[in-house]
């Protein structure tokens, strides 16, 4: 575990932080750029789903994120609790608003992608019900965290909550398999290899990666937006008691 | 053993002491379910539909309006702080005190269900799938409504805050339970979504009380 | 296989596929904006803190 207290010290993470972003910035520019030509104009239409096949370049990969967010939220909450690390408490408060942004995406961009496939704005079924309940974990997250006078308190009770929520991952991950319903089964993360064409899958997989870089680039700036706050309050407490 | 005995005594003391808690938990589900006929019409094949699925989320509120007292007076006056010192395993405290919130909240809930039942023209040949689904889904309100209560202690609005957080939660409850009545009355078995609202009981008493000791250690350590 | 007209229009879905990228773009670009005023609103409170903390300790 030095690796990880290494990178506690806030001025280090700091500077390291602040040399990596502008080249998280341009490789999301890149990757969002040609992922954008390519799912809005060079890929092909569906033979059956037609243009709105395309909406899949952003459902897919911000449902993605909204799973790849809340477990590296989980994996960086058990750190907190376990290792009492400062910083990896942090990165929990920097990522939870970025994946309640993926989430929020994932449910409308589903419902718009689902009217003019299915015919329906939304049903309750496995996988849908479970994503909105990540959502509502999100909001519970940051909600709590907010909610203590003391906010050492919130860090940890929230860093609980995200723990025990994550018995919803699982859910979600495995619902279109375990109930036959209205949302489809997986076609790309399968056993088998994806199913899904390549002239599709590219324009998927660059979205998949822009997300990952816009993820990294934003929580870096939030971390030190936090690490400010927090040297703030110490400051504030000093100048208190002098 | 013995520690864990003197615990749950003093549990079982306290509600008796504050035994109109569960008289406003009983009124409140009442109340809830009556609303119905009076929101959406006495037609009485649309109340039977209905039925099942307005009784047990009435439950579900009634349930979240008593968990906020689950910890807060011990936590108020200190006793939480002995309890969390003392030699009896938090975990199993945890339990104690769930399982006595449980004999005087879902107990009651389930006791008061026939006659809500009634009053919303729910069949007789569901009432016993009903009556299991809320013997099994109960427990887990009292369970997961700890973690609540444990986690949005000392917070401002708490209450409402530990119903926001532990609701989502609950949702998978409310669909089996809900579900195995509902499919009980279409001719299926209840079997299935019975068996999966017991999985959820089993997986709520594994971990509730491990996530609201934990809860607990920190409100104390604060 | 893609004219720009077919595109801009996309026939009938059009109208649920540009309301998808235009919710996305605000949805990340908003949350972008937010956190980068929040950094540079932390960033002038703990220079103006920090100066006078500065104060402080010369005066005393």
């Amino acid at each position: 575990m030095n690796i990880l207290h290494r990178f506690a010290n806030p001025t280090r993470f700091q500077r390291l932080s602040k040399k990596i972003e502008p080249w998280v910035l341009v490789l999301m520019l890149l990757t969002m750029g040609s992922g954008l030509y390519f799912a809005l104009f060079s890929s092909p239409v569906d033979y059956q789903q037609g243009h709105i096949v395309r909406i899949m370049y952003i459902h897919v990969p911000a449902a993605w994120m909204a799973l790849f967010c809340y477990t590296a939220m989980a994996i960086a909450a058990a750190i907190s609790l376990i290792w009492k690390h400062g910083l990896a408490d942090i990165a929990v408060k920097a990522t939870a608003p970025i994946g309640a942004a993926f989430t929020f995406l994932a449910l409308v961009t589903g419902s718009l992608w689902g009217k003019p496939m299915w015919g329906t704005w939304w049903v309750w079924d496995a996988r849908l019900t479970s994503v909105l309940v990540l959502f509502f974990l999100y909001l519970g997250y940051m909600a709590l965290r907010d909610a203590f006078d003391d906010p050492a308190r919130g860090a940890k009770s929230s860093a609980i909550l995200v723990l025990v929520g994550f018995v919803n991952v699982p859910i979600i991950k495995f619902s279109v398999d375990w109930w036959n319903t209205l949302h489809q089964p997986a076609s790309v993360i399968r056993m088998d290899g994806p199913t899904i064409h390549v002239d599709m899958l590219m324009p998927l997989l660059l979205m998949a990666f822009a997300f990952k870089f816009y993820y990294l680039w934003v929580m870096l700036v939030r971390i030190r937006q936090e690490l400010m706050a927090q040297r703030i309050r110490a400051l504030k407490h000093r100048q208190a008691i002098e | 053993m013995s520690g864990l005995s003197v615990i749950l005594r003093r549990e079982i003391r306290l509600a008796l002491r504050h035994s109109t808690d569960s008289f406003m938990v009983v009124g409140f589900f009442v109340i809830a379910v009556v609303l119905f006929p009076f929101g959406v019409g006495p037609e009485s094949n649309m109340l039977a539909r209905i039925g099942p699925g307005v009784i047990w989320v009435a439950a579900l509120l009634a349930a979240m309006l008593s968990m906020e007292r689950l910890f807060q007076t011990d936590y108020e006056d200190g006793s939480l702080e002995l309890l969390v010192l003392s030699p009896v395993p938090m975990e199993l405290t945890v339990c104690a005190k769930v399982f006595v919130h449980w004999l005087t909240t879902g107990v009651p809930l389930i006791l008061t269900a026939p006659l809500l039942a009634l009053m919303m023209n729910v069949p007789f040949e569901a009432w016993p799938v009903m009556l299991a689904s809320l013997a099994l889904g109960t427990p887990v309100l009292s369970l997961i409504g700890a973690i609540g209560a444990a986690l949005a202690l000392g917070a401002r609005r708490g209450g409402v805050l530990l119903s926001l957080l532990v609701l989502p939660l609950l949702i998978p409850v409310l669909i089996f339970a809900v579900g195995a009545i509902d499919a009980h009355l279409m001719g299926g078995g209840a079997k299935a979504n019975l068996l999966l609202l017991g999985g959820v009981l089993l997986g709520a008493l594994a971990l509730a009380p491990w996530a609201s000791a934990a809860a607990l250690r920190q409100a104390v350590a604060s | 296989m893609n004219d720009t007209n077919s595109i801009l229009s996309m026939t009938e879905h059009g109208a649920y596929v540009w309301p998808t990228y235009g919710l996305a773009a605000v949805v990340l670009i908003g949350l972008v904006v937010l956190s980068l005023r929040a950094l540079g609103r932390s960033r002038a409170e703990l220079e103006r803190i920090e100066l006078e903390t500065g104060r402080q300790r010369d005066e005393a």
